[in-house]
């Protein structure tokens, strides 16, 4: 059990961290492309832009200067953070001293979810404002695999509390 | 329920309090409570044991049977 939790800890830091950079990225970038200058500005005749890192000229994000393109990118780069979130959550659950609690079911119910409908959903809008590729169609079904086990994983969960209540009324 | 737990009787006639009963048994009040209420869905041997003790009575004493109707 021991190097589960240092396991645990170990993603639930790097995992939390990673989702608050994604998310203040994001946030960072969307702002960035409201404002336009001197966050963002565009480059080789207007078909580019390239957002700076703050209070400096040193280009941080490129991208295509249109709708789809700029869609695509906050909603990947936003969405990833709640997905880390979300991990980071399943991971502090498994540092928890008791393992089977209706929090961690919560944990794990709000990441098969998320795994299951989100990225369904941005395929669906994607296929309509832009074309999309083979490789989001295996992150899809990859996610949609990761929400699998974490489903099987929210059943064990409840019948570990449930198992956990019954034990608890054996004094 | 059909088995009746008699904690309570037999704390009686030791002049006993709940509260040091839980404390010789090394279990917390509510988890006594839950056995003296019926709520208990069983008790271990060695909680038995300990009560015996505690309470210097026989299993008998704590625990009866009665039919439902």
């Amino acid at each position: 059990m021991n190097i589960v939790r240092i396991v645990s800890s170990f993603g639930f830091y790097v995992f939390r961290i990673l989702a608050i950079a994604y998310l203040v990225t994001g946030l960072y970038a969307g702002f960035a492309l409201m404002m336009g200058s001197p966050l963002a500005a565009p480059v080789q005749s207007d078909s580019r832009f390239e957002i700076y890192y703050p209070f400096s000229q040193v280009p941080f994000l490129l991208g295509e200067n249109s709708t789809a393109f700029v869609v695509e990118m906050l909603l990947g780069i936003s969405l990833y953070g709640v997905f880390f979130w979300l991990l980071s959550n399943v991971f502090s659950t498994f540092r928890q001293p008791k393992l089977f609690t209706q929090q961690g079911i919560a944990h794990l119910t709000w990441f098969y979810r998320l795994n299951f409908l989100v990225p369904l959903a941005v395929l669906l809008l994607l296929s309509v404002v832009s074309s999309v590729e083979q490789i989001m169609v295996m992150l899809v079904v990859l996610h949609g695999l990761l929400g699998v086990f974490a489903l099987f994983m929210a059943a064990i969960f409840k019948q570990g509390v449930h198992l956990q209540n019954e034990q608890d009324l054996y004094i | 329920m059909s088995i009746v737990v008699n904690i309570d009787v037999m704390l009686a006639k030791r002049k006993m309090q709940s509260k040091e009963l839980a404390e010789r048994l090394a279990i917390t009040p509510a988890n006594l409570s839950i056995l003296k209420t019926g709520k208990a869905k069983g008790i271990r041997f060695d909680t038995l044991e300990a009560l015996c003790l505690a309470l210097d009575c026989q299993p008998g004493d704590l625990l009866a049977f009665e039919a439902d109707n």
